[in-house]
């Protein structure tokens, strides 16, 4: 078991055109001037803790797949250094790290039968027959591969392939577990299912887990701690509820929570702010605060917008309405199924749902004091 | 309906009118021809029955042609596949001078059979070829490349696995670029030796392709013909005589077409016999994905 230590590290990526991951094409954040490296990670800093399961999430091309492999040790660190535990691993080779790795497209040797895949790194490391037939069977019940052992994986299934790629990685006992992207290739419902296996597994094995993904839903349901990344740096750290309920800035508001935060200029509202946060610039609230009320209903909220629906989306449980007013149009998540197209509303909001951010998109802590009732 | 059932037949009528023309009736012709005696010119073909099979199973000479041609096969083969998976290896690197070498590898395979006979010809020529002038540097007396009839034939493998060797070789170079990389990642982390990888994960991946390029080397050189025609002419003393130069010689010099056909017939029943032993004993160490 080991914590991890990133600090202060860089990966550039040098003579561009030649040598760049396509899956990097999209993030060319500082290309040199006269030189064409191309920066990917800038001075990231990054204290994971033992045991703890951490997710790296953020768009396509931020570097946070990036950051993995130069744990694992399959990218090169330009700058900086990666400790693993007490080790400085920088110019350890993957195979010294004691890391395991579950990859994107599960990485199962495919001329190998289950058994074979398991026992590949032990055989790598010596251990004796029995030993390693012993942890063979230890593992494969675990992750309920018993009778699927003398199969090779071009025979199994999706799900099945993925619970090889586990097996090949617990049987290791490594300090710690690296996922990249691991779900991505898997039907909604057998993800979900992975998901609750994962926070089991590491229940079960107290080990440090770092998971990368694109998917926010993985990230808040997954994650003791949450690091979201975006064009090579870290935006928020923190726990699933932090990073949802305190937001540092406009782009974590909006890349945690499903439709996303509305976030608007701030407009006239400017007005009803006291004078010192006058540098406020946009006001946002989540889709699930905003409360549509009819026209001609009586009723006392704190701000009071008049809207027109836009869409609807009946989805089950919930609804997501799009509605337009002065500020824009906005998402609103409710209950109520009722309102139709066109229809004339109230959007109401309590004050104490409103986030606040500035000119440079950064958060505004404002008390909700600051604004008084009325009618907007 | 009728219409309907004639239709597919349209299409295909001619890709099979071009092969039965070209390959069926030729193919129905050495067949009829190897149980008549012809000499290319007179009228009558007479039946012979037997007769040029026995023929040609009671001549010592082609005993030794078909001794040869299996020799010759299974050098050239062997000496591919051994040559070209390091060879590849190597060459699947990145860097300038390694696109440099993958193209002078290649470059033997789009010069004509021909022209490269005349060169080798040249090098391994007795008297003032370049072989062995460098030969005699390290104080060895002249070798008879071409001439000494128990070096010719491996003169002759050598030259024909120096021509095909970097077609081979760029087979296997795209083979092993189609192997997803992150099974190498994979390894790394397993921490497998450079030998265990080759192995257990580059070499099963590459058993098709090294199946194939053996089934396509062991057919091309059981029907080579242009350097041996062009550098030894069947000799010295038959030893580099082949099947098909025996055919050649049999038909269109000694103008026995029976014979010639018969000893075609033996050819096509070899390749086939090789063919299917060949799927029945590897195709199962072979790993398809």
């Amino acid at each position: 078991m080991a914590g991890i230590k990133i600090k202060n590290v860089s990966k550039t990526y040098q003579n561009t055109n030649e040598r760049v991951p396509k899956r990097i094409h999209i993030f060319k954040k500082k290309i040199k001037e006269n030189t064409r490296n191309v920066q990917v990670i800038d001075k990231i800093n990054l204290d994971i803790k033992d045991g703890s399961f951490t997710v790296l999430v953020g768009p396509s091309g931020c570097g946070k797949s990036t950051m993995l492999r130069m744990i694992a040790g399959l990218e090169d660190i330009t700058e900086g250094e990666v400790w693993v535990g007490d080790k400085l691993v920088n110019h350890m080779s993957p195979g010294d790290r004691n890391i395991s790795m579950v990859f994107q497209n599960y990485a199962l040797y495919p001329t190998m039968t289950v058994r074979q895949n398991i026992e590949f790194s032990l055989e790598n490391i010596k251990v004796p027959k029995v030993e390693r037939d012993r942890m063979v069977k230890d593992v494969a019940e675990t992750v309920g591969l018993m009778e699927y052992l003398d199969t090779k994986p071009g025979k199994l299934s999706g799900g099945q392939r993925q619970r090889v790629a586990l097996a090949r990685a617990i049987v290791k006992r490594p300090d710690v577990y690296i996922f990249d992207e691991p779900l991505s290739n898997l039907d909604a419902k057998l993800r979900a299912e992975m998901r609750t296996e994962l926070i089991q597994m590491h229940e079960k094995l107290k080990t440090t887990f770092i998971y990368v993904t694109h998917d926010q839903v993985e990230a808040m349901s997954m994650a003791d701690e949450i690091v979201l990344m975006n064009r090579g740096e870290i935006m928020q750290i923190g726990s699933p509820v932090d990073i949802y309920n305190d937001p540092k800035n406009i782009f974590v508001a909006q890349f945690m929570g499903t439709p996303s935060m509305n976030v608007m200029p701030i407009g006239e509202l400017i007005n009803r702010l006291e004078p010192h946060f006058q540098h406020v610039s946009y006001f946002g609230f989540r889709p699930e605060k905003g409360i549509l009320l009819g026209r001609s209903i009586l009723h006392s909220y704190e701000i009071e917008i008049a809207s027109k629906i836009l869409t609807r989306e009946i989805l089950g449980a919930e609804t997501i309405y799009k509605i337009e007013n002065k500020y824009g149009v906005q998402n609103i998540k409710t209950t109520e199924t009722h309102y139709s197209l066109g229809e004339e509303v109230n959007l109401c909001l309590s004050l104490d749902s409103l986030y606040y951010f500035d000119h440079d998109e950064q958060r505004v802590y404002a008390d909700k004091t600051v604004l008084e009732a009325g009618i907007s | 309906m009728r219409k309907h059932q004639i239709t597919p037949y349209i299409f295909i009528a001619p890709a099979i009118l071009v092969f039965s023309v070209f390959y069926i009736y030729p193919l129905m012709y050495m067949g009829y021809l190897s149980f008549h005696s012809w000499n290319f010119i007179s009228v009558e073909k007479p039946f012979v029955g037997l007769d040029n099979y026995i023929r040609i199973f009671s001549d010592p000479i082609f005993y030794e042609t078909v001794w040869n041609t299996l020799k010759y096969a299974f050098f050239t083969v062997a000496l591919i596949v051994i040559i070209a998976i390091p060879l590849a290896i190597w060459l699947n690197q990145k860097g300038r001078i390694f696109t440099a070498a993958q193209g002078a590898v290649f470059s033997p395979h789009i010069i004509s059979l021909v022209s490269v006979s005349m060169i080798w010809m040249w090098i391994m020529d007795v008297d003032y070829g370049l072989l062995n002038w460098i030969v005699s540097l390290f104080g060895v007396k002249s070798v008879g490349w071409l001439t000494n009839p128990n070096v010719a034939m491996y003169s002759l493998i050598f030259v024909s696995v120096w021509k095909s060797l970097g077609y081979y070789t760029l087979i296997i170079i795209a083979a092993l670029q189609s192997i997803p990389k992150d099974l190498y990642e994979a390894a790394a982390i397993d921490k497998a030796s450079k030998w265990r990888v080759f192995s257990k994960i580059t070499f099963p991946m590459l058993t098709p392709t090294i199946f194939f390029i053996s089934i396509i080397a062991l057919i091309n050189s059981i029907q080579v013909f242009e350097t041996i025609d062009i550098m030894t002419g069947g000799g010295p003393i038959n030893s580099t005589t082949t099947l098909v130069y025996y055919i050649y010689e049999e038909g269109f010099n000694n103008f026995h077409l029976g014979t010639a056909s018969a000893a075609g017939m033996v050819l096509l029943f070899i390749l086939m016999l090789l063919t299917i032993l060949y799927f029945k004993v590897l195709s199962n160490r072979v790993h398809y994905q």
